[in-house]
C-alpha cells in the first residue's frame, strides 16, 4: 500500500489511474484545493524565471571570472603574497638555523658526564708580601695547588667552622 | 575584497607575532646558560686522623686526587661560603674571622674563561697575591696553614 504522500505526489502529477484518483480524490476532498494551489504556485514560478537572454554574454562571463579572480584570496596570497608558502618555510628553515647556532654559540661544551673535563685553573703569577712565606704552584693536568710555606702553625683551639 | 585584504594583514601580523614569541621563548630558554656566577671558596681541614671525607658536594670526585696531591687520607669540610659576582666590585669571602680570600678583580676572556687575581689575607697581613686563567667550575687549591694533626686547604672556584 503507498503512503499517503506518494500517492498524493503521483496524484497531482496525474500519474495515477482514472480509478485510483477518484478513489483519492474520495477519501480526500480537500485535496482538490490543494492542487489548485499547487498549480497557482507552479505558473508563479515559470513567470518569474523566465530566462533571459544577455545582451553581451561575453563581456558578463569576463566580468564575473574577473571578479572571482580578485577574491580568490588564499590561493593567491598563498603564491605570491609577502608570506607566501615558500618564504614561509624558508622562514622557518632560518629561524631554526638561528635558533642551533645560538644554542651552539650559547651552551657550554664538553663531556658533561665528567665534572673535571673542562678543568682549567693555571695560575699566571703569584707574589708573597711576607719575604718568610714562600709560595710555589703544582699545576697538574685537572688539579692546580698553590702551595705556601712559611706561615705559622694555626692555634689548635681556633675555631674553624665559623 | 576589503575582507580579503584586511585577512592578509591580520594573517601577516599574526606570523609575525608568533615569530616574536617563539623568539621570546628561545631566549627564556637560554637564560639559565647565562646564569650569574658566583665567587666560593671553602675551608677543609686534611689530616690522617678518623675515618671518612665530607667534601663539599662542588668538590665530589676529588677525594682520590687530593689524597694523592696533598698526602692526607681524610677531608673534612670547615666551612664554606659563597658571593655572588659584580662587575667592578671586590669580593670578599671571610672565615673564622681571620681568614680572607678576596677575588680582587675578575675579567671575562673571549674564550669563555676568566682571569682572576685573588688576595688571601691572614688577621691584617696579605699573605699571598694571585693571578690565574680559571674556566667556570674549576676549583683551585691553596695549600695553607698546618692546624693540629693536619693541614688547612683552602679551595677557590668561580661557580654557577
Amino acid at each position: 500500500m503507498k503512503p499517503f504522500e506518494e500517492k498524493f505526489t503521483a496524484w497531482l502529477d496525474g500519474e495515477l489511474s482514472a480509478e485510483e484518483a477518484r478513489s483519492f480524490e474520495n477519501d480526500y476532498p480537500s485535496a482538490q484545493e490543494q492542487k489548485a494551489q499547487f498549480l497557482k504556485l507552479k505558473r508563479l514560478l515559470r513567470q518569474g524565471l523566465e530566462s533571459r537572454v544577455l545582451e553581451y554574454p561575453d563581456f558578463f562571463n569576463a566580468q564575473i571570472m574577473a571578479q572571482i579572480g580578485r577574491e580568490s584570496f588564499p590561493r593567491r596570497f598563498l603564491r605570491r603574497g609577502w608570506l607566501g608558502l615558500p618564504r614561509i618555510a624558508w622562514g622557518g628553515i632560518c629561524v631554526s638555523g638561528l635558533g642551533l647556532a645560538m644554542f651552539v654559540a650559547l651552551i657550554p661544551h664538553g663531556d658533561l658526564s665528567d665534572p673535571r673535563s673542562g678543568y682549567v685553573a693555571d695560575v699566571l703569577k703569584t707574589k708573597t708580601r711576607d719575604p718568610n712565606v714562600k709560595a710555589t704552584v703544582d699545576n697538574k693536568k685537572d688539579m692546580t695547588i698553590i702551595k705556601i710555606e712559611g706561615l705559622q702553625k694555626l692555634p689548635a683551639d681556633k675555631d674553624l667552622n665559623r | 575584497m576589503g575582507i580579503f585584504e584586511a585577512s592578509g594583514h591580520g594573517y601577516r601580523r599574526q606570523t609575525c607575532v608568533t615569530m616574536l614569541f617563539f623568539a621570546i621563548l628561545f631566549g627564556f630558554l637560554t637564560l639559565p646558560a647565562q646564569a650569574a656566577e658566583t665567587f666560593w671558596a671553602c675551608l677543609i681541614y686534611a689530616s690522617d686522623a678518623g675515618q671518612g671525607s665530607s667534601l663539599p658536594q662542588r668538590l665530589s670526585g676529588y677525594d682520590a686526587r687530593m689524597s694523592s696531591a696533598f698526602g692526607y687520607s681524610r677531608f673534612c669540610l670547615m666551612a664554606q661560603r659563597q658571593t655572588p659576582l659584580q662587575a667592578q666590585k671586590e669580593a670578599g669571602l671571610v672565615f673564622s674571622d681571620d681568614l680572607k680570600i678576596v677575588l680582587t678583580s675578575l675579567t671575562g676572556a673571549s674564550d669563555g674563561k676568566y682571569l682572576i687575581k685573588l688576595l688571601f689575607v691572614e688577621g691584617e697581613q696579605p699573605i699571598i697575591e694571585t693571578q690565574a686563567r680559571v674556566s667556570r667550575g674549576s676549583p683551585l687549591f691553596i695549600r695553607g696553614p698546618n692546624w693540629r694533626d693536619g693541614q688547612i686547604i683552602i679551595v677557590v672556584m668561580v661557580a654557577a
